[in-house]
């Protein structure tokens, strides 16, 4: 008996020990990743709503597999149907990596604060751009998964006439960077605000957003005709032009995530305005390149115009919301100031605060209008230098008006806060905006002839009056008008700026009050 | 009840002032090698608008100290005990938890202090290894440690045999065992639990005292408990302080507490009587008029074989009673003066006020 059983008993338990080694190999791995991802990947693997998902998924990419080879019948080796094969398996991948996937991240984030969870992750060792890096990588494994169980599909497509494996290629690659995107806009509309009335807009928007998105993405991948301008080498530029600028928005949508994981004392600003910075010589660069290394794009000034209004946006956006912010200084910062005076100068725009917010704000709106104006003179024609000024002179009044209103506000009630102002300033940019359209609506979708004061105050039009050559004189009354504008908006923070440096460059370290 | 609270600095005045340490006898001696209080808050405040949620408070613990934090509902014991566990900023104040300012060094902070909040949300999909595991790991345990910290908080709260049990699926009183726990899992030298008998049944409510016993007595833990079972904290705790309305009214041990409600009683003309449970062989229908003739007696009720009594008078009065009672053929069993809980204080010391 004993000698029948031992090899039996010995069996069981070298499979036992297999485990076990395979197991202490797993914890030991696990021990280097991230806690929060650790956490997701053991709770989706005991999830039945993650398990039914997926099961869904692989059925329904069977259903497309078979349904469709069925239909071919005998042209699937003499037509071309890599294509549509392709198109359907990718419908399948794309709604669950851009619908589900970053839906799945957002609950989760949420789901966290909801039921208090989040309280006891901050409270543990964790940081918080730990927890968003881990909700974020437990996202993208789940896209990961969800790529390699279309992958046998896609490879059965490949054997089929019509199949492009360079566009499928780049149409995956991209679409998994749309992913990440989207994974992390999604982290940050849910820890965008506390309010219960919040998280129900936000719930029905993301829905709504991630489907017209999905939407969107299928009919630019799928029979849009992109892979006739692969042999283009601007195709690929754009490309990487696009994928560098959209990898650096993610970062700053991570940042703000993180910020607003971030304990009050902590500096939540920083990060979050180095990243602003180099996102703006990114684009200073690229205008300054195009003008070097091919003037007939980088000269001309729509491109030039284009990177303005680009500019102008990107620091106006901001400007309003780093204006906004409390000039308080924590002590914990404070206990971090640099000792060196030079230091503390350098550092000044980048501490949290909206009067110091505007030193870098207005700083980089100069150095936008200088930088425009010189490659204008470069290529012998004003309009983008004049668009530069133009759309600095935006940036200026609207940031402006964000912090004197933050800091009058603050003096009517305590109920006043930053998102408060930055909803009013932008619902008054969208009334200035939607009236100076009237005269533009009256002149039959042209603008008119006749300067109209008005014009100057929607950006769109200000850009578009400097195109109009006939239009010379509206343009330097426009210009004079909104420089008046600027000078007086800030002319309101000018105390306010001094008092900010004040505060950082005679602080003599938390003790003091 | 008494008009006048009792001003922190009068009943508090070592703790607020940090002279001369509280609860000396239980902690001299961690205190005197360490020479550092575990929790000092410093003047805290804590607005919310214009409510006044945490106003002034002060206070110190030591370790190996078990304090109490009672107070109404709406006191600011909650808004106190996040400010301390790093989760909010005081408007105004400190709170230094081990010598570390929670608003300047919450990382500092976070690695010492456990916090154990009255609603603490679970996961789905895990079981009770798995939850531990995970909170060891993002407090930075790894390999043997993690394993090693696991098998502690295991030991320690007696959940090894539901190991591998779901944690939606447990019980009410096994969930803060497994908060306590959670909150164990990284060795933490103060402790802060918000209501963590609440809800819980008596049997649970008594293994938990006696955790929280074991943590400051075997393992030097300083806790700081808040909880509206006044008869619990009155058994666990070295030290309470009483909170209403933001302000501490009250603070020192539970003697101290006490006396110096009974002080402000006596000042308010509340505070000199005392309550005595006589209790006879047989019942006496001439007892209560007995009683009600005799000096000091404010007032009998005599319900079958025993009799309460208002009693006004002191010890040596009390003396005389029970020798009067015995000479008029009263078959006394039993003559007890009632002593004062920490409920009575409690009722003393707060007016109920809410904001």
């Amino acid at each position: 008996m004993s000698d029948a059983a031992s090899p039996h008993t010995s069996s069981v338990e070298t499979q036992t020990a297999r485990r076990r080694a395979f197991d202490a190999r797993l914890s030991r791995v696990s021990d280097w990743l991230n806690p929060i991802l650790v956490k997701e990947t053991r709770q989706a693997t005991k999830s039945i709503g993650f398990a039914m998902v997926f099961l869904f998924f692989l059925a329904i990419s069977w259903f497309v597999l078979v349904a469709t080879t069925i239909a071919a019948g005998d042209s699937l080796e003499t037509r071309p149907w890599g294509e549509d094969f392709f198109s359907w398996f990718y419908g399948v991948l794309s709604f669950a990596t851009m619908v589900i996937v970053p839906f799945t991240a957002y609950r989760s984030l949420l789901t966290e604060r909801e039921h208090n969870t989040y309280e006891l992750l901050s409270i543990s060792t964790l940081k918080p751009q730990q927890v968003v890096r881990g909700k974020l990588a437990s996202a993208m494994l789940q896209v990961f998964l969800y790529y390699a169980a279309i992958g046998p599909f896609i490879a059965f497509a490949s054997l089929l006439q019509g199949f492009n494996v360079l566009y499928v290629s780049w149409a995956l690659a991209c679409s998994f960077l749309w992913s990440l995107a989207l994974c992390a806009l999604l982290l940050l509309i849910s820890v965008a605000s506390n309010f219960r009335q919040w998280q129900i807009i936000s719930l029905i928007g993301s829905i709504v957003m991630l489907l017209w998105g999905w939407g969107l993405v299928l009919t630019m991948v799928v029979g849009s005709g992109l892979e006739r301008e692969m042999d283009d080498l601007w195709f690929w530029f754009t490309t990487a032009i696009v994928i560098v600028f959209g990898l650096s928005y993610v970062a700053l949508v991570l940042r703000i995530t993180t910020a607003r994981l971030t304990f009050a004392a902590g500096n939540r600003s920083t990060g979050i305005r180095i990243l602003l910075v180099v996102q703006f010589w990114m684009l200073m660069l690229l205008a300054i390149g195009m003008a070097f290394f091919d003037p007939v794009i980088g000269l001309d000034d729509e491109f030039q115009t284009t990177m303005a209004v680009l500019s102008g946006i990107h620091w106006s956006v901001a400007g309003v919301f780093i204006g906004a912010e409390s000039d308080f200084l924590s002590r914990r910062i404070r206990a971090r100031l640099p000792k060196r005076t030079l230091a503390r100068w350098l550092i000044i725009p980048f501490l949290p605060g909206g009067s110091r917010g505007l030193i870098l704000v207005l700083g980089h709106a100069v150095a936008m209008v200088l930088i425009l104006c010189a490659v204008s003179v470069l290529g012998g024609d004003p309009k983008g230098g004049l668009s530069g000024l133009a759309m600095g002179l935006h940036v200026c009044i609207w940031t402006g008006l964000a912090a004197a209103l933050t800091r009058w506000g603050r003096r009517v009630s305590y109920r006043i806060g930053p998102m408060h102002v930055r909803l009013v300033v932008f619902l008054l940019f969208l009334a200035i905006f939607i009236f100076s359209l009237v005269p533009f609506m009256l002149g039959n979708g042209r603008i008119q002839a006749e300067f109209s004061w008005i014009y100057a105050w929607n950006p769109g039009l200000m850009v578009t009056m400097i195109h109009e050559s006939r239009m010379f004189v509206g343009v330097v009354v426009g210009v004079s008008l909104l420089s008046s504008a600027a000078v007086l908006v800030q002319a309101f923070n000018a105390r306010a700026i001094a008092r900010g440096i004040r505060q950082v460059m005679q602080d003599t370290g938390p003790g003091s009050a | 009840m008494n008009d006048e609270p009792i001003e922190s600095g009068e009943v508090n005045g070592r703790s607020a002032t940090g002279e001369e340490p509280l609860a000396a006898a239980t902690t001299a001696a961690v205190t005197g090698q360490l020479g550092m209080p575990s929790i000092e808050l410093k003047g805290l405040h804590r607005f919310f608008g214009t409510l006044r949620a945490v106003d002034n408070v002060s206070f110190q613990a030591w370790p190996g100290q078990v304090m109490g934090f009672i107070g109404p509902n709406g006191a600011g014991k909650t808004t106190t005990m996040r400010v301390l566990a790093t989760l909010d900023l005081p408007t105004a104040g400190d709170a230094l938890i081990c010598g570390q300012s929670v608003i300047d060094r919450p990382d500092d902070v976070r690695r010492v202090l456990g916090f154990m909040p009255d609603a603490f949300g679970r996961y789905a999909n895990m079981n009770v290894t798995e939850y531990l595991d995970f909170f060891a790991r993002a407090y930075g345990f790894r390999g043997a440690a993690r394993r090693d910290a696991l098998e502690r908080v295991m030991a320690f709260t007696e959940l090894g045999p539901l190991a591998e049990k779901p944690i939606n699926t447990l019980s009410k009183g096994m969930s803060q065992r497994l908060g306590l726990g959670r909150t164990l899992v990284h060795d933490p030298e103060v402790l802060i639990l918000d209501e963590p008998a609440a809800g819980l049944d008596p049997r649970a409510r008594v293994e938990l005292r006696e955790l929280i016993r074991l943590l400051a007595t075997q393992l030097g833990k300083t806790v700081l408990i808040s909880s509206h079972i006044l008869t619990e904290l009155g058994e666990v705790c070295d030290s309470v302080s009483i909170i209403e309305a933001g302000k501490i009214l009250a603070a020192g041990s539970i003697e101290e507490l006490q006396e110096a409600s009974l002080a402000a009683g006596e000042q308010d003309g509340t505070g000199d009587v005392s309550e005595l449970s006589i209790t006879l062989l047989s019942g006496s229908d001439e007892l209560e008029t007995w009683l009600v003739q005799r000096p000091y007696v404010e007032g009998v009720a005599q319900a079958g074989r025993m009799a309460t009594v208002q009693f006004s008078g002191d010890p040596d009065a009390q003396h005389g009673l029970l020798k009067a009672l015995i000479e008029a053929g009263f078959a006394v069993v039993s003559f007890e003066t009632r002593s004062q809980t920490l409920e009575d204080t409690f009722m003393r010391i707060t007016k109920g006020e809410v904001q």
